[in-house]
């Protein structure tokens, strides 16, 4: 009744959903009496205008139901999901689209066209916008020969191309991805990782991406939230959570015949040595509390006679900084069996 | 978009949608249509040939078998089009997209179920035009009103198939339980429930179906006309019995929607 008269009197928040202590535990219908799983366990979130946020974090840390939560698919146990634009635009269409993991999320029988048109009206597009999306979103993935084939004959990568547009057929603000590009090539993962900054960047779409692809996460997200069992162990833009790794761990080399000295050295810090590539040296990674806990480093290096050839920060990447929060590879291998221990 | 331009958006996608299906799989569609033609062909024949022409009042039993056959297709077909939307949806891994639309699921759910009802009426008429081109039976009957009955009958059994929908958006599959219901149905629709003992009466129109058959039998084999008293009494205890189970039906289902997101079940099947 007073649509019309919508005055803003304060700034409206910039960011398009959060979620506040959110929780989800999970109690099983059968048998009576089974202990219920905590799947997610108070989880703050706040996806902004124009930024693509990765969530990452180990199988079962609880991301997927996140999503669902957020979506509305899983009710939470405790907690709250707010969207201040609401789930509906002004003109109707709906302000939300995902890609579902698990989920072949498009009609196998149905046309790579009619898939679009269809998704398309049921989140409120007119008939009249839909050609123009369509036509746009299939040259852009290449979809263009393939608009009268059915989805079945599609290959893997195409119909995940396909469930993407029709993700994306209506516009939407928010775009939660579960795993987006899991399974697929290098050159259908760049497509979408080209259409995701372009979404985000330049429409200012907010997108919440999770992966288990940490150069995926590296390359496109703008900040990253790491939830492990249900919980977000740490959340900073990826350079921060890079820099925050980098200061504390530092690597050198060292003659083999060294190592015991080394080891002496090294009683008070957390180390590991490994083979070095270079023949007859060894190398050795410490890390460090604090970034002036350097001068303790090379004082006890000095005072056992150990001269360290080509210290340096090692330089991490993102998926050293997941192992350190969640104790796990990204794909579910241990720390230690890849050979560098940083916990 | 307005509230009426999303309802009619959405009808017109579905029907679009369910057309396309038609012409690209007619075989699915027809199958079911040609199976129990066939069906009833056998035991048209079987009951015709066992009696032959001359038995007093077989031309009414014929009729009824007509009508019967027509409209447990027709009650099967709805009271399974939930549960079936249901269940296609979270196979081919489509349903939770389904929930991702401005409004609510369940208005997706009972626009497929109304473009579903114009489709199987469409698959019956086709039906019984076969039929009565077949045995050489046309019934003559008032078109408009046997439709307003059908319409109102399929509103209770829409309530029945909320609940089975509801059933398996919780436990997944039903088994046999759906087995029971449809030859539930069959016990509707075949037998003349206007002459069992009243004590049976009452308890048969309970149900759903039950009073839609008195009404259709009286109309299309009897010859009731539209101003009988008969009519407007058996008219207003269906639509009483349709409401009546289509709001069971209905909060049954969202309370089953509810539970199924509690555990979080919608993906599964
Ligand atoms: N519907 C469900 N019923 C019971 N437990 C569930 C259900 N869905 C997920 N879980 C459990 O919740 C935890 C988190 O799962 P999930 O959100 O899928 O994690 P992720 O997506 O990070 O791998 C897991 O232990 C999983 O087994
Ligand atoms: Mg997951």
């Amino acid at each position: 009744m007073f649509g019309i008269i919508q005055v803003e009197l304060y700034n409206p928040p910039v960011y398009e959903i959060a979620t506040h202590n959110l929780a989800k535990k999970f109690r099983r219908i059968f048998p009576l009496g089974a202990s219920p799983v905590v799947a997610v366990d108070g989880v703050d979130l706040r996806i902004e205008r124009g930024e693509i946020y990765g969530f990452l974090g180990p199988n079962g840390a609880g991301k997927t139901t996140t999503i669902k939560m957020m979506l509305g698919l899983v009710r939470p146990s405790a907690g709250s999901v707010e969207i201040p634009g609401g789930i509906r635009a002004r003109d109707g269409r709906y302000r939300l689209g995902a890609v579902l993991e698990g989920n072949r999320n498009i009609y196998f029988r149905l046309t790579v066209s009619e898939n679009l048109r269809y998704f398309g009206m049921l989140r409120g597009m007119k008939p009249s916008e839909i050609g123009g999306r369509t036509d746009e979103l299939l040259s852009f993935f290449d979809l263009d020969e393939k608009r009268h084939a059915t989805a079945q004959t599609l290959s893997r990568g195409m119909q995940q191309k396909l469930a993407f547009a029709a993700a994306t057929i209506h516009d939407p603000e928010i775009l939660l991805l579960d795993e987006p590009t899991l399974g697929l090539d290098v050159a259908t993962a760049r497509a979408i990782q080209v259409k995701l900054r372009e979404l985000a960047h330049k429409h200012g779409k907010a997108i919440l991406l999770t992966t288990h692809q940490m150069d995926l996460a590296q390359a496109v997200s703008d900040r990253v939230g790491i939830v492990n069992k249900g919980k977000l162990v740490a959340e900073d833009t990826v350079d921060g959570l890079m820099g925050l790794f980098k200061r504390m761990a530092y690597t050198f080399e060292t003659r083999t015949s060294d190592i015991e000295r080394v080891g002496l050295a090294l009683s008070g810090f957390e180390h590991t040595i490994s083979e070095s590539r270079r023949p007859g040296l060894a190398l050795v990674t410490v890390q460090l509390q604090d970034s002036k806990d350097v001068f303790r480093l090379t004082r006890a290096l000095e005072a056992q006679g150990v001269i360290p050839e080509r210290l340096s920060e090692s330089v991490p990447n993102l998926e050293d900084v997941f192992i350190s929060f969640t104790g796990e590879g990204a794909e579910g291998t241990n720390a230690r069996a890849r050979g560098g221990d940083v916990e | 978009m307005t509230g009426i331009a999303c309802i009619f958006n959405i009808t017109w996608a579905e029907f679009v949608r369910r057309w396309w299906m038609v012409i690209r799989y007619p075989v699915d569609y027809f199958t079911g249509i040609i199976s129990l033609y066939l069906l009833f062909v056998g035991v048209f024949y079987g009951v015709a040939g066992n009696f032959g022409q001359a038995a007093p009042g077989l031309d009414r039993t014929l009729d009824s078998l007509v009508l019967g056959t027509c409209m447990w297709f027709f009650s099967i077909a709805i009271m399974n089009q939930v549960r079936v939307i249901l269940e296609m949806e979270a196979v081919t891994g489509t349903l939770e997209q389904l929930f991702l639309v401005p409004y609510r699921f369940v208005v997706i759910l009972m626009v497929r179920s109304i473009t579903g009802f114009v489709f199987a009426f469409l698959a019956v008429a086709i039906l019984l035009v076969l039929i009565m081109a077949t045995t050489g039976r046309w019934l003559s009957f008032p078109i408009l009103p046997a439709i307003l009955v059908l319409v109102l009958a399929a509103l209770g059994i829409q309530g029945v198939a909320l609940i089975m929908g509801g059933l398996s958006l919780v436990f997944k599959r039903l088994g046999q339980l759906n087995m029971i219901v449809q030859f539930g149905f069959l016990f509707l629709a075949f037998p003349p429930i206007e002459n069992l003992a009243p004590g049976w009466q009452t308890v048969a129109y309970t149900f759903p179906l039950s009073r839609g058959m008195t009404l259709l039998r009286g109309l299309v084999v009897d010859g009731w006309q539209w101003t009988d008293q008969a009519v407007a009494l058996n008219l207003a205890s269906l639509v009483f019995n349709s409401v009546i189970y289509l709001v069971i039906g209905w909060l049954f289902y969202l309370a089953s929607e509810r539970i199924a997101k509690d555990h979080g079940l919608l993906g599964h099947y």
